[in-house]
């Protein structure tokens, strides 16, 4: 009869210890251990020598198969036992004895790192009656060994325990290093629980807050500091759950009730099993940077605003001033022509009186209506001037291409009796390349600097006026130079300006031909100047966009 | 058929220009056809020989009139266009004389309908040398002549 013993769990971790064979030495149960699989008595106790009739001597070393040659009924189950580590109760019957006696082999395992070593056995041998007792006392001695087997599981916890109380120990001071540390900086850093009760306060903390560490610990973090969040507290809990991190602004409260705004930096802390354990907060005081950064914000807004005010005023005046310097113009204009009305008859008049009534007055009187007439004149001239100048300024401009060589040829056309008079010279000499012009104010442009050109010469000097073009990269440059009296440099840029003229008295003109020139070449987008050396003539350029062939036909500029 | 010096309406509100173009037409020895108006109410009324101008003899119907553009009431280019729209006027002879050179108002004053444009000169000898030669012009060139102008004979 084999049972199977179930309640006795696996002695997977049991090897065989000094203390343990020494309990089955004094047991008072026979029991012996047999070792490999050819179960070779390693350890046979006084009880058990007893009982088989043997001497420890006689038994150890030996195989059951040496000890006892005649067949062991029970030997299928010890290999059993020994193959599988299930321990096996085996009794068998000794029917030629009066009475009947049991013969009760229980048999257990014995493991060496996982590996079965042998199997204990103990023996009993009970008659019917006894058997209960026998049960009784197997379940005891299974008990027992259990038990001790319990007792070795709990040692070699207890020395774990040790070995863990002893790391924690060095973990411990090595922790009080590190928040010793962590007291140094002037960062809030905080330890939180799962539940965010507060377990560590560093000395920041304290100076930032204004609660102790005592005070402070088992606290809730959001209660104590009455946290107002960016963002709800399930996303933040969310995020930091997946990724062990988050960073963000929080606003907390102070013990004295001043609301801060910190930068909270929150780490989780996991366990081996990465189980959540603890949340670490460090935390900046950002409240004079949020500050700051708000002032710079609003600064930067304010200043954007005036910025557009500014431009927007820019835009205005500019707008107001072309208007205004528009309506001048015109102002300008009508003023000039009114002007004229009254001038006629002055004109008109004392050149009647000069032709009608001078035998009626003294040679006083006669002068003074010539000059009266002469002044009446100038004026004129003058008006006539400020007229084309402001018709210049204000005309419709539109540039198309033109040909120099015809415009050139215009002008000079125009002044034959000028050139006649003054005894000129005009050489033109091309090439004549295409530019981009207003027709009418080019020849008005090019007419008042030849007219100038034979104006300003010198005494007992023929007038000789070169007019060229000059290809240039993206313009035509057209020189009108003359060996006539030439211009100071001091005077080079005023000359260009309304009325100005260097030789009041000496040659006639209002000093309006040189502005028109340049209000003329202004309004076609180009450019004037002059090179001169007093004595030794003046030579007068313009710069006109190059007539490009892509781009033949008209052109607003207005 | 001989047609008389013709007559020529200045129309023309500052006196000192129309004191200045009868002298010069004096000088030239051509006072007498010289008729003044001086706004553009006038030179209708006149036209149309309304009130005093009825006078025929006094205010005959012009050859031509010399008109100034900026008149006080009505305008030189309003006169313009309501003699082209008389049927009894529509053919005078209007030549605009303004002080004004301004391209756009020379524009306005053709599209009118006006026959010649003459710039006011800025002296006393350009407008005598230009009347003289209005004058000579006048002399040579046929102008319509309505039928009860008295100034037209028959030789």
């Amino acid at each position: 009869m084999t049972t199977k013993i179930l309640s006795i769990p696996a002695y997977q971790t049991l090897d065989l210890s000094r203390s343990w064979l020494a309990t089955v030495e004094h047991s008072p149960l026979p029991t012996f251990m047999v070792e490999g699989p050819t179960h070779t008595v390693r350890q046979m106790n006084a009880a058990c020598c007893q009982l088989l009739e043997k001497t420890p001597v006689e038994s150890t070393g030996k195989t059951l198969g040496d000890l006892w040659p005649e067949q062991i009924h029970w030997v299928g189950a010890l290999d059993r036992v020994y193959r599988t580590g299930q321990p096996e109760c085996h009794t068998e019957e000794q029917a030629f004895t009066r009475p009947t006696v049991f013969w009760t082999y229980t048999m257990w395992p014995v493991m060496a790192q996982d590996q079965p070593l042998g199997v204990m056995i103990q023996v009993v041998v009970t008659t019917r009656q006894q058997q209960q007792t026998v049960a009784m006392n197997e379940a005891l001695v299974l008990g027992s060994v259990h038990q001790h087997e319990l007792t070795e599981a709990s040692e070699r916890l207890n020395t774990q325990l040790r070995e863990e109380i002893a790391g924690r120990l060095t973990m411990q001071q090595a922790l009080a290093e590190k928040a010793r540390l962590l007291d140094l900086s002037t960062d809030a850093i905080v330890v939180l629980d799962c539940e965010h009760r507060i377990r560590y306060w560093n000395r920041g903390a304290e100076e930032l807050y204004g609660w102790s560490g005592p005070e402070a610990l088992g606290k809730l973090s959001y209660e104590l500091l009455r946290t107002s969040f960016t963002q709800p507290i399930d996303q933040i809990t969310e995020e930091l759950h997946r990724t062990n991190h988050w960073t963000g602004v929080m606003t907390h409260t102070k013990r004295d009730g001043q609301r801060i705004s910190m930068l909270v930096r929150k780490v989780l802390d996991r366990d081996n099993q990465g189980k959540p354990v603890a949340i670490l907060e460090s935390m900046t005081d950002i409240t004079e940077r949020t500050k700051a950064e708000a002032a710079l914000r609003d600064a930067r807004t304010r200043l954007a605003e005036h910025a557009g005010q500014l431009e927007g005023l820019v835009t205005k005046r500019t707008a107001e001033l072309t208007a205004s310097n528009q309506q001048l113009e015109a102002i300008v204009y009508s003023m000039a022509h009114d002007l004229r009305a009254p001038l006629r008859s002055m004109q008109g008049f004392a050149a009647l009186l000069v032709d009608e009534a001078s035998t009626a007055l003294s040679e006083n009187g006669r002068d003074c209506a010539h000059r009266i007439d002469q002044s009446a004149q100038f004026m004129d001239a003058l008006l006539s001037d400020l007229l084309a100048y402001t018709r210049t300024s204000q005309q419709h401009i539109e540039l198309t291409t033109l040909s120099l060589e015809k415009v050139v040829g215009t002008v000079l056309s125009r002044m034959q009796k000028e050139i006649a008079n003054g005894n000129a010279c005009v050489e033109c000499s091309g090439p004549w390349p295409e530019v981009r012009a207003h027709e009418p104010t080019l020849i008005q442009v090019l007419s008042n600097l030849t007219a100038n050109a034979l104006k300003f010469v010198r005494p007992g000097v023929p007038p000789l006026v070169r007019i060229r073009a000059e290809e240039r990269a993206v313009s035509i440059r057209v020189w009108v130079e003359d060996n006539g009296l030439g211009i100071s440099p001091d005077y080079q840029q005023q000359i260009f300006r309304l009325f100005i003229r260097l030789d009041r008295g000496k040659y006639p003109g209002t000093g309006a031909g040189l502005a028109i020139v340049q209000k003329g070449i202004e309004r076609m987008g180009g450019r004037v100047g002059v090179e001169s050396t007093p004595g030794q003539g003046s030579r007068f350029w313009i710069e006109l966009p190059k007539a490009v062939p892509a781009e033949r036909g008209a052109h607003h500029v207005d | 058929m001989l047609i008389e010096d013709p007559i020529v309406l200045l129309v023309d509100d500052s006196e000192d220009d129309a004191l200045l173009v009868r002298r010069v037409f004096e000088r030239v020895g051509f006072a007498a056809p010289l008729r003044i108006v001086g706004d553009g109410e006038e030179v209708i009324a006149y036209l149309n020989g309304a009130g005093a101008f009825g006078d025929r003899a006094k205010f005959p119907l012009p050859t031509v009139v010399l008109l100034d553009l900026n008149l006080p009431r009505k305008n030189g280019f309003a006169v313009l266009a309501w003699i082209r729209q008389q049927p009894e006027h529509k053919r005078l002879c209007v030549y605009i004389l303004s002080a004004s050179s301004q391209a756009d108002d020379i524009q306005q004053a053709y599209d009118l309908g006006a026959n010649s444009y003459l710039v006011k000169p800025g002296t006393l000898d350009e407008l005598a040398a230009m009347t003289q030669c209005l004058l000579a012009w006048l002399r040579l060139g046929h102008f319509y002549v309505p039928e009860d102008n008295p100034s037209i004979t028959t030789a």
